[in-house]
């Protein structure tokens, strides 16, 4: 018992309550029943609906009670109410029936039936028939958008939306509109939500005004659905998620609460994002391998087409959104001195300084993140690359109101209040990054700078640290100070004004500040940044005046943190690789017989670089589950999974070992990669690190002239579980993920509900027979609705509680209301090495960059690219929801530039990029692109949303010109093209998706090639 | 109870016996000459399944997959889909009536009286894959019972044709900009 808790009387029995949180919440966290609409879990409390009345009495004696609202009703110590009360639950009933006035007839064709918190909460109050004889109100619905449908009509005004969109997401595009019997929600006209969090409106409305439009076109009722947990595979934060299938094609994504974590809320990318599972350029077929029997591809075929490789060498390329255990076993196949991550030059030096940092100091949580009361993100857009991250950045900020509320008495919770009071006031947050974001709109300040600056503006600060020993100096004696540091410094290395005064307040700030989050990220391939912010907090940890903040740097991919861990100083770039592939060993023979591939498109390859790569190549092996350029190219293709179909780990940006679970299991011959990396191995063999196998195993002879030992490895890994034993027995670097899991013996936990329908008729077509459940070797999930309550796993597949359809069932499971689940195991935590440090390509890095950026001419553009939350991340942009979203050519430049080259705001141009190339020529590109201009943007700086090919990355020159009406209505006219084909591609997409249902595919056991 | 009552009622009741053995066999036999004679089977009836239209000749069927889920052998599979004219139907119906008990549990779980059963039991077939249906093989042309009955003239969704307002006991949609209270 913790000192907040106090005791309380619900119905004369007595219960032990936190007084920090409201009644309501506190009624909930002891699992009895209590219905409500306006408040939620981290939303707070606004008293809108009246629907969570409960009697409260003055003492024991008291017969007659009060009625109050529990969500506004503070916990006291011995308080006593009743639930159960008549005049209670009459009027919670009644204010459901007059809810119930207007609701339309429609649960039948309404998405949210079968998990609407507003059916919840009408049986749980008894309210069963309409007495109301009148005629019911109607509204006009809006057109939201690709993603979020809109049924007006349906709305119980608890102003759950709003409260969420634009309050706590900080949306603007979104409003309560009209008064009394009238209110409407919506857009001012028809269009796009443009938060990046509007999804989450499906799941925060308690009924179904807001519906998943991509999954209501494919509609399954959620009982239907066979449920995974899984884990986001389109960004590092590593949110949780269910993935939900149905007769074979995965269906929707919903949150999974994990309370550190994502906690209530999913970014769109997350949400809508997993359409790339049903993509048609999915692979589902092996190339080059010669199956014997035309109906399935054996085993043995693999091993035939690969016998001829035994003993040859190969390179292996892994990738940062393969799971841990493919990147681990690609690694141990081709050893480690052949190993790559498919990262270039750059890309490793800014790996090297990532590992570092990680090494250094822990990243925290989402969760810790919101308790800051100051961040500073600079040099990466987290809104579009990590945007759940950027929602609790905006969490933060609301610390000052809190604070301010809290000295005036006010509980966090009461969030009308907290707000009314807090006003404006937000705890600071400085960005400085080269294009604007959406935070900016609630930066303290936001300086745009070029990518060279940035890295400047940190040093600056960094000297500011450890030459003033006063934290308590005003702002003018702070930039005087700066303004010293740097008069003796050459042009291109003085601060200008602004970023003078950026770097002056930011150090005031962070003096003042109780706890600093500093947030950073790998998208600008910038490793002289990430060196000084780590020098950056090293010099704080020399102050005592001032705490020590939390550095988080944010990786582009969902396994980005899980591959840098399997980096050492043996590991390639892409270049390095290229160089070696060709090589011939003494016998003029070719060292390396091929590539092999996984999951990896080496998107930052020039064209040139993947033709080198195919002719220097003599056999090129790509495991994908989807269709790229280098998939064409191979001479072997060998079909794996996406997250949905299969097992594995994925590593967040905090090192964080999440375990994602397979959906359903894939057709034939489509299995996980390390599935088809086991069977690789079984010809190739695997190479074992003999330094560390020794230290495991002293009895082993040490091999002085060869540090690696060829294991043969004799049988096939049936299960995750057999391939961790394997890989815990041989490598003693294996982190242990399996020694935790291990001892629940319990039995598997059902994927399905209790309530899933049509198992005796779903492949009645196809044979009247039914096929029996798919059967899944040392699984912990069972593919069927029979199996152990969710309750008794941390991981739920799903959602629910007797009594609570909706996500709102998330309640039966905490600890406590926004506590962490019942059956929460401690986060495992992946440990690094310093050993890619040891790299001496890497370890000059940062004289490399200091160099470059010196060089950097002062007239010379920077040209970077803003990312997107929906295009930027390769996975997640095959959606064709998400390629509809695209949006035409826009640059920011500066005014000056615009004033020179004679454009206005709005205008159609015609940019003329070029750049002197690596070998002296001149590239050049030419973009259609309407111009913004932007007042406070440097002159040295543009930024937009088209890319630009690799080779104009540096010193670029930008000619502008106005585009003659021609050539706009050809870029016009091939936007529309692309915008044409995102639509009929989502049309034959849901045809096929149709066509698949009635043809569901039986596995009877989930296992590699070897089984059925 | 005494020793003789017992006997005397056990002797009663041996006597009734063969009186009655003695009465059916000058009644007339109850056998039924199926099929040249057909028994009477109430409207009501609970045998094969019907899916039904709405008296415009609309399928009534939402595809709202409460049949599917009340369905105690889970013999009910279906798909829905939304259809241009904003209507939401089944895209397959299938019930595999080799599994069904024809509980009728489908029809009381259903909102639009689309799902019926009726009185015709005469489900039997040598294949059992021909006993299962698809919806071509379920849809009649006729509303069945509850003939008024129309889902989306009550429900508040537009559909080609009815648009937002225009169901029974609906006001016309609210013009949200307008400045009236």
């Amino acid at each position: 018992m913790t000192e907040n808790t106090v005791t309380i009387f619900i119905d004369d029995e007595p219960y032990q309550v936190s007084n920090t949180d409201n009644l309501l919440a506190g009624v909930l966290s002891q699992k009895l029943n209590l219905p409500y609409f306006c408040w939620h879990p981290s939303m707070g409390s606004v008293g809108a609906c009246r629907q969570c009345a409960v009697t409260q009495f003055q003492d024991e004696n008291d017969q007659h009670g009060r009625l109050v609202m529990a969500c506004t009703t503070p916990v006291t110590d011995g308080m006593r109410i009743s639930i159960k009360n008549e005049s209670a639950s009459e009027f919670r009933e009644q204010i459901i029936s007059a809810m119930m006035t207007n609701h339309p007839h429609d649960c039948p064709v309404c998405a949210e039936g079968g998990e609407c918190h507003l059916q919840d909460m009408t049986v749980m109050t008894g309210h069963s028939a309409r007495e109301y004889q009148g005629t019911k109100r109607t509204f006009s619905n809006q057109y939201l958008g690709e993603l979020v449908g809109h049924e007006m009509n349906r709305c119980i005004t608890c102003y759950r939306c709003t409260r969420f969109y634009n309050d706590y997401a900080g949306g603007k595009d979104f409003g309560v509109y009209g008064s009394k019997n009238q209110v409407y929600f919506g857009r001012q006209t028809d269009g796009a939500l443009e938060s990046e969090f509007s999804g989450n409106l499906v799941e925060v409305c308690p009924t179904g005004v807001f519906t998943n439009k991509v999954f209501s076109a494919h509609y399954t009722r959620k009982w239907d659905l066979q449920s995974a947990p899984s884990i986001c595979s389109h960004c590092s934060v590593g949110c949780n998620l269910s993935i939900g299938e149905r007769y074979g094609s995965v269906r929707r994504v919903m949150n999974r609460y994990n309370s550190e974590i994502n906690g209530y809320f999913l970014c769109d990318r997350g949400r809508f994002g997993i359409g790339y599972v049903n993509s048609e350029q999915r692979i589902k077929q092996v190339k080059g391998i010669e199956q014997q029997s035309p109906l399935q591809l054996s085993a043995l075929d693999v091993s035939k087409a690969f016998s001829h490789f035994r003993k040859k060498n190969f390179l292996g390329i892994g990738s940062a959104r393969a799971s841990l255990e493919s990147n681990f076993y690609l690694k141990n196949i081709v050893g480690k001195d052949n190993f790559s991550a498919g990262y270039h030059n750059d890309e490793m030096q800014v790996a090297v300084q990532h590992s570092k940092i990680l090494k250094q100091c822990k990243p925290e949580s989402l969760t810790d993140i919101e308790t800051s009361d100051l961040v500073f993100i600079v040099g990466e857009d987290i809104t579009q690359t990590a945007p759940r991250m950027a929602l609790s950045v905006r969490q933060a900020l609301r610390n000052a109101a809190i604070d301010k509320a809290s000295t005036m008495g006010i509980p966090s919770w009461q969030d009308s209040a907290v707000r009314t009071i807090g006003g404006t006031k937000l705890s600071p947050l400085f960005s400085l990054h080269s294009t604007s974001t959406k935070l900016d709109d609630v930066a303290e300040q936001a300086l745009l700078s070029p990518v060279a600056r940035i890295s400047l503006c940190v040093q600056s600060l960094t000297n500011l640290l450890t030459s003033l020993k006063n934290s308590q100096l005003s702002h003018i004696e702070v930039e005087q100070k700066l303004a010293e540091y740097y008069q003796h410094q050459n042009h291109q290395r003085q601060l200008n004004t602004a970023e003078q005064n950026f770097v002056a307040s930011l150090y005031q700030g962070i003096c003042r500040a109780k706890k600093t989050t500093i947030i950073t990220g790998t998208s600008l391939v910038n490793a002289e940044l990430l060196a000084d912010l780590a020098e950056l907090v090293q010099c704080f940890q020399e102050r005592d005046d001032i705490n020590t903040p939390n550095l988080i740097v944010v990786p582009a991919n969902c396994n980005s943190v899980g591959v840098l861990s399997l980096l050492d100083k043996h590991s390639l770039s892409v270049e390095q690789m290229l160089d070696k592939l060709p090589e011939k060993n003494n016998q003029q023979q070719d060292v390396y017989q091929g590539v092999i591939i996984l999951e990896q498109e080496l998107a930052r390859c020039s064209h040139n670089q993947i033709q080198q790569l195919r002719a220097s190549a003599k056999t090129l092996i790509v495991l994908d589950h989807t269709k790229q350029r280098l998939s064409e190219i191979a001479d072997i293709v060998l079909p794996s999974t996406p997250v949905s179909e299969g097992d594995g780990h994925y590593i967040n940006y905090q090192g964080r070992v999440q375990k994602f679970h397979q959906v359903h299991p894939p057709v034939l011959p489509v299995q996980e990669s390390w599935r088809w990396l086991d069977m690789v191995a079984d010809t190739l063999g695997i190479k074992v690190d003999s330094e560390v196998a020794d230290n495991v195993d002293l009895s082993t002879p040490r091999n002085l002239n060869k540090q690696i030992k060829h294991v043969n490895k004799q049988e096939t890994c049936q299960s995750l579980t057999q391939l961790h034993h394997f890989f815990a027995d041989n490598y003693a670097l294996w982190p242990q993920l399996i020694a935790a899991k291990a001892q629940q013996e319990s039995k598997p936990v059902a994927r399905m509900s209790h309530r899933a329908s049509g198992r005796t008729s779903q492949m009645a077509n196809i044979m009247v027979h039914e096929a029996k459940t798919t059967q899944k070797f040392d699984d912990s999930f069972s593919f069927s609705m029979e199996g152990a309550s969710i309750k008794q796993t941390s991981d739920m597949p799903f959602t629910w509680a007797p009594g609570w359809n909706s996500n709102q069932s998330i309640g039966r499971y905490q600890e406590h209301i926004n506590g962490p689940l019942q059956q929460q195991q401690k986060a495992s935590f992946i440990t690094f090495s310093t050993s890619l440090a040891e790299n001496e390509n890497w370890q000059e890095s940062k004289d490399i960059a200091v160099n470059s950026s010196a060089k950097q001419n002062e007239n010379c553009l920077n040209y970077v690219q803003q990312k997107n939350i929906y295009l930027s991340e390769q996975q997640a942009a095959m959606t064709p929801e998400f390629q509809l979203l695209k949006q035409s050519n826009c640059i920011f430049i500066n005014a000056n530039t615009a004033l020179k080259a004679g454009v206005k705001n709005q205008q159609w141009c015609k940019l003329v990029f070029s750049a002197t190339g690596e070998n002296m020529q001149l590239v050049s590109q030419s973009v259609i692109s309407q111009i913004s201009i932007l007042p406070n943007l440097p002159e040295t700086l543009a930024f937009g949303n088209f890319s630009l090919c690799q080779s104009l990355s540096q010193e670029i020159e930008m000619k502008i010109t106005l585009a003659n009406d021609q050539e706009v209505t050809d870029y016009l006219s091939s936007y529309n093209d692309d915008i044409l084909t995102a639509k009929a591609s989502k049309e034959s997409l849901l045809t096929r998706l149709k066509e698949n249902d009635q043809t569901i595919p039986i596995r009877l056991v989930s296992g590699g090639l070897t089984d059925a | 109870m005494n020793k003789n009552s017992f006997k005397n009622s056990l002797l009663i009741s041996q006597l009734r016996t063969m009186w009655l053995v003695i009465k059916h066999t000058f009644t007339k036999a109850d056998t039924v000459q199926y099929p040249e004679q057909k028994p009477y089977l109430a409207p009501r009836y609970r045998g094969r399944i019907v899916l039904t239209r709405d008296h415009g000749g609309e399928e009534r069927c939402v595809a709202c997959n409460l049949c599917a889920v009340a369905c105690p052998v889970d013999c009910i599979a279906l798909q829905q889909v939304v259809d241009d004219d904003g209507r939401k139907r089944a895209d397959f119906f299938r019930i595999n009536f080799s599994r069904c008990i024809l509980c009728g549990f489908c029809e009381e779980a259903c909102p639009t009286y689309a799902i019926q059963l009726t009185p015709d039991v005469e489900l039997a077939e040598y294949d059992r894959q021909n006993l299962v249906y698809e919806k071509e093989h379920l849809l009649i042309n006729g509303p069945g019972k509850y003939p008024d009955y129309s889902f989306y003239q009550q429900s508040g969704i537009a559909i080609a044709g009815k648009g937002k307002g225009e169901a029974e006991q609906e006001r016309p949609p609210i013009d949200v900009k307008g400045l009236m209270p």
